[in-house]
């Protein structure tokens, strides 16, 4: 794909990379998941409005819901259906590689990469509608990431096929579509709370690696800025984001992939399993997942991994959604003009980044969450003028079901593609003062988050 | 092409997120910057 603004001619002082301005609503992942998330809701409204909710249930298909017990039974689904999988390829591929195109992939590539990426999903959908694959723990999530993990370090996929892995185009889509399914009033209440909580975490957490790295272990302290950010607010997004507030190297952002990565991976496969070791009630590990993963993508694998062990998924991911992407994901311009100022004011110069500029709050506001508040909010006003009895009736089956099925799409597609983009060969070497400065932040942040999530507010939490 | 210049960056993140704002990379001192960065000091020098 090609960056705009990613390099410049530096024979000028002006010279610097420009903002998009108007582009940014065609240019950027998080304006096309608005976009092609409130088009699918408006899309299955006015289907049933018309009376022609077969087309958007059609396009929703799946064979998660089968609980096939013989290979008999799930050759039989898609033969019968060949077609519509056909048509719901097509769907995706127009979808997605509509929005790839136009922010600059390369449609040679993201084609048949988006092809081979959806046939492993439908495979994720068969092994999930296995009768016995919640008894042998074959949540979908965490095996397609497992399979994409191996795929991508054994099978060797080549490089130009991640076009079509767009990890954060996924979930970004998926996330809006989860407005649409989530209650505006749910926002409004439990939203203060979550930022509350979170907010504490992450400041705690930001302030143990980076002074822990920079007192204890004496790294840079552009490097520990990077690594505090990662860990305490969203991930390589963040660090991203801190990096030219700080003026940081490529190989710090080097340093915090690694370890946002491994400890991202270990997370989504740990988190679930401690939660159901202790048994804890799905919105209070929805609550935990939202405070101790790193991105969303990684925080809904493993949220949906323990939902689908707890039967109760639902309430893992509204937690977790209010927890990560309302009381994490929407202060990052705060955080990147925090950490401006700090490297302007604080820091000796020579050594200080950007300055800070008030704009950064908007430009890097994580525009897809804009999104899933108006998915949410339309969602809310449309089921809410009608009858108990006619929403479970007619809008539930014909509405809402096959908008969670597309989104859970999104989420396979999302999940699939962490584990085929990531080749640990790719990934730098990390010394042990960067590891053991982020790895003793992730501890204090699952502690306190536990704490905080489990014990102080955990009946809240099992609540909402 | 940032994605390509930073291994792993497409992982858990993308080149292409509103929260990259218009972060960029500097190959030749190979550090961050943005439209808000101070004006290169070796480039002033030279």
């Amino acid at each position: 794909m090609t960056d705009p603004a990613q390099s410049w001619d530096e024979s000028s002082e002006e010279a610097r990379p420009k903002h998009l301005g108007w582009k940014e609503f065609y240019r950027k992942e998080d304006w096309w998941a608005v976009w092609l998330g409130i088009a699918l809701m408006v899309l299955a409204i006015g289907l049933f409005e018309a009376g022609g909710s077969n087309i958007v249930k059609a396009l929703a298909i799946n064979p998660g819901g089968l609980k096939w017990s013989s290979f008999g039974q799930l050759a039989d689904h898609f033969s019968q259906n060949a077609l519509l999988y056909f048509y719901q390829l097509v769907f995706w591929l127009v979808l997605f590689g509509g929005g790839a195109a136009i922010m600059g992939a390369s449609l040679k590539e993201f084609i048949p990469g988006f092809i081979f990426l959806y046939v492993l999903a439908v495979i994720m959908f068969a092994i999930a509608g296995w009768a016995n694959a919640a008894a042998f723990n074959l949540e979908a999530p965490l095996v397609a990431l497992i399979l994409g993990l191996v795929i991508a370090n054994v099978a060797r996929l080549p490089k130009w096929m991640d076009s079509a892995f767009r990890v954060e185009y996924f979930i970004k889509t998926g996330i809006v579509l989860l407005g649409a399914t989530f209650p505006i009033t749910l926002v409004l209440t439990a939203g203060p709370v979550a930022i509350a909580q979170a907010t504490v975490i992450s400041i705690i957490t930001c302030l143990v690696i980076f002074f822990v790295g920079t007192r204890i272990f004496d790294i840079d302290k552009r490097l520990a800025a990077v690594l505090g950010a990662g860990g305490a607010v969203c991930g390589v997004s963040a660090s991203m984001a801190i990096a030219a507030s700080v003026n940081a190297k490529k190989e710090h952002l080097y340093t915090s992939v690694t370890l946002v990565v491994g400890w991202a991976l270990v997370m989504i496969v740990v988190l679930p399993f401690l939660s159901r070791a202790m048994a804890l009630h799905p919105g209070v590990a929805g609550a935990w997942i939202g405070t101790s993963e790193f991105a969303d993508a990684a925080g809904f694998a493993a949220a949906s991994t323990y939902g689908k062990m707890a039967g109760n998924e639902d309430a893992v991911i509204k937690s977790f959604t209010l927890m990560k992407v309302i009381g994490r994901d929407l202060w990052i311009g705060i955080w990147s003009i925090v950490f401006a100022t700090i490297a302007t004011l604080v820091w000796e110069k020579g050594e200080s980044g950007s300055r800070p500029d008030a704009r950064e709050i908007w430009w890097r506001f994580p525009k897809f969450v804009i999104g899933f508040l108006v998915a949410s909010a339309l969602m809310t006003a449309f089921t809410g003028s009608f009858s108990a009895a006619d929403f479970s009736g007619r809008v539930r089956p014909n509405v809402l079901a096959p908008l969670v099925s597309l989104r859970t799409w999104t989420f396979i597609f999302c999940f699939l593609s962490i584990g085929l983009t990531t080749r640990f060969r790719d990934l730098h070497a990390v010394g042990w003062k960067p590891f053991w400065a982020f790895s003793i932040g992730v501890a204090v942040n699952v502690v306190l988050g536990f704490i905080l999530s489990v014990i102080v507010f955990g009946s809240y939490w099992a609540s909402i | 092409m940032l994605e390509r210049a930073i291994a792993g960056l497409n992982i858990l993140s993308s080149a292409y997120g509103s929260a990259r704002g218009n972060t960029g990379l500097c190959e030749r001192h190979e550090s961050f910057v943005t439209s808000a960065t101070p004006a290169c000091p070796q480039f002033v020098k030279e």
